[in-house]
This record gives C-alpha cells, sequence and structure tokens, in this order.
C-alpha cells in the first residue's frame, strides 16, 4: 500500500480522491460529500495544492527577475537564420509533440 | 499575403492562441513573446526538475529550438503554454537521462539531496519556504513526480511516458509524496 487510508475506516487513500478520478466518477464525489475522513483529507490535499501554486509562482517569479539576459542570451543562440525560417535542426532529444485533448486541473469540489 | 509584424508592446497583450498562431505561420516576434511570456516558468520549472541553474538553461533553449519547429503542428494554439511546459519536462528528464548515463545514478541522487534549491532560500513566505523544505526532503523520483503533476499539470499517463515508468509506479510515487507533504503541512493552515 502507497498512501495513507483514514483511521475511521474509510477505505479510499489519497490518490482516490485526485482530481483526474473525482472528475471520472460522480459515485465517488458523493462519498466525499458524505465522508468526513474524506473531506479532511481532501482539504489536506486543496491545502497542498494552494501552496503548490503559490510556490510555483514564486519560483516562476524568480526565475524572471533581475537578469532578463538569460532570455536574450537564449533567444540569441536560437540563431536569426534559423528563426527566420523553419529550418531549425531538431534538437537530439526524443520529444513528443502530440497534444493530449484534456489536460488535468486541481482537486475541485 | 502577409501580416503587419506587431510591436512588442502590441504584444504583450496577445493571447497565446494569436501568439501561437502568428508564430506557427513564421512570426518570430510572435514566438519570442510566447518565449518571454512563458520562459521564467519554463526556467523555474527546468530548475526544479533538474535542480540545477545551468542545466535549467540548456533546457529551456533546447525547449524553444523544439517548440519553434513545432508550433507549426500545434492543434490547439490556445492550449500553447501547457505543450511548451510539457516539451521542457522532456527536454529536462532528457538530459538528467544523458547525465545518468555518463554519471550514474547514485551521483544524481547525491546531487538532488544537498538541501533546498535557492529560490526555495529566497521565497518570503513561511508556507511557501515549508513546503520548499519538504519537497527537498522527499525522494528524487516522488518529488520529480510531484513537480511534473503540480507544476507542469502532466496526466499519470504523461509522467509515466516521460520517465518511462508505469502508471502504477506514478501512481504510488505522486501518492507517497502527497501523503508526506500533506502530513508535513498540516500546520500550514
Amino acid at each position: 500500500m502507497t498512501s495513507r487510508r483514514g483511521g475511521g475506516g474509510c477505505r479510499l487513500t489519497l490518490d482516490d480522491l485526485d482530481d483526474s478520478l473525482l472528475a471520472g466518477s460522480p459515485s465517488l464525489a458523493a462519498h466525499i460529500r458524505r465522508c468526513p475522513e474524506c473531506r479532511a483529507r481532501l482539504d489536506a490535499l486543496r491545502r497542498l495544492g494552494v501552496l503548490g501554486d503559490q510556490l510555483v509562482r514564486e519560483e516562476a517569479r524568480a526565475a524572471g527577475a533581475g537578469d532578463r539576459s538569460w532570455l536574450e542570451d537564449v533567444l540569441a543562440r536560437l540563431s536569426p537564420g534559423s528563426r527566420a525560417g523553419r529550418s531549425v535542426p531538431r534538437a537530439p532529444v526524443r520529444v513528443e509533440v502530440s497534444f493530449l485533448d484534456v489536460p488535468p486541473g486541481r482537486v475541485d469540489s | 499575403m502577409s501580416r503587419p509584424e506587431m510591436t512588442a508592446a502590441q504584444l504583450a497583450g496577445v493571447p497565446d492562441a494569436l501568439l501561437a498562431a502568428r508564430a506557427g505561420d513564421g512570426d518570430t516576434r510572435a514566438f519570442e513573446a510566447l518565449a518571454r511570456r512563458h520562459g521564467p516558468l519554463m526556467r523555474a520549472y527546468a530548475r526544479r526538475l533538474t535542480e540545477s541553474f545551468t542545466d535549467a538553461d540548456d533546457v529551456v533553449q533546447e525547449s524553444l529550438v523544439l517548440i519553434w519547429s513545432g508550433i507549426g503542428e500545434l492543434r490547439e494554439p490556445a492550449a500553447v503554454k501547457t505543450w511548451m511546459m510539457r516539451i521542457t519536462a522532456h527536454c529536462a528528464v532528457d538530459l538528467l537521462r544523458r547525465r545518468r548515463n555518463h554519471s550514474g545514478l547514485e551521483a544524481l541522487v547525491e546531487e538532488a539531496g544537498q538541501g533546498p534549491t535557492p529560490e526555495a532560500a529566497a521565497v518570503a513566505d513561511a508556507g511557501i519556504a515549508a513546503l520548499a523544505a519538504a519537497l527537498a526532503r522527499l525522494p528524487e523520483e516522488q518529488r520529480r513526480c510531484w513537480t511534473l503533476r503540480q507544476m507542469g499539470g502532466l496526466s499519470y499517463q504523461e509522467i509515466a511516458e516521460i520517465l518511462d515508468i508505469s502508471t502504477e509506479s506514478v501512481r504510488g510515487r505522486l501518492a507517497r509524496a502527497r501523503t508526506t507533504l500533506t502530513k508535513e503541512m498540516e500546520d500550514w493552515r
């Protein structure tokens, strides 16, 4: 078992409460509305999500603050000649450029 | 017929979808506007994933090359930010994989366990700092899954593909990370 279960008998785990599962399961959402353990754990997940969002915003702000030359350097290295057309050589990495239709969101009520 | 190029000030207020569409048509200024708008988040994301400022900037550069070369094929211009972040994640993990092949997993884990990132040390808010510290204490594989999920908004399936592990492994790592983090953050209400 990889996730903490509630101590009062509820068998749902934290990952059961994840938004993607919640969004796809009305019966699970109905259970959570009735289960105080699940609501408490969902609240804890939400708090974690809010703090996580704040951390992301703070780190993005720090990453873009002060030294703007880093991005100018990066853009400059994408040489003007290569950026003028569509002839940019691919970097030697494997990247899927496909797009999935449903980006995951946050835990929601 | 070619469209007139917009000024930097005009581009700053243009929605992502329009910038992506114009960049897809070869408009370099639109592409640069996207890079300026989302570059800091890409950089922060790459820093979290690589745990290295230098590597992060290499990742951003590599990502922007790929974004520029692929943006003409993007099917959902409105979701260009998510797509840019996904490419950043791929490039970061590929860099780590190449690095691991050269230096060994142990060295990578040791490097990752050296404590909170400089950003974490700089953040003023105590709750955010506490989360950053809690993240730094997580095992590397859990921290990476959490970052891909929280920062990149990736699905379990996408994380599994990027890290070349099963979705069950992703589920397990995220569950352990969430259990630890929610417990450690109980006091921050």
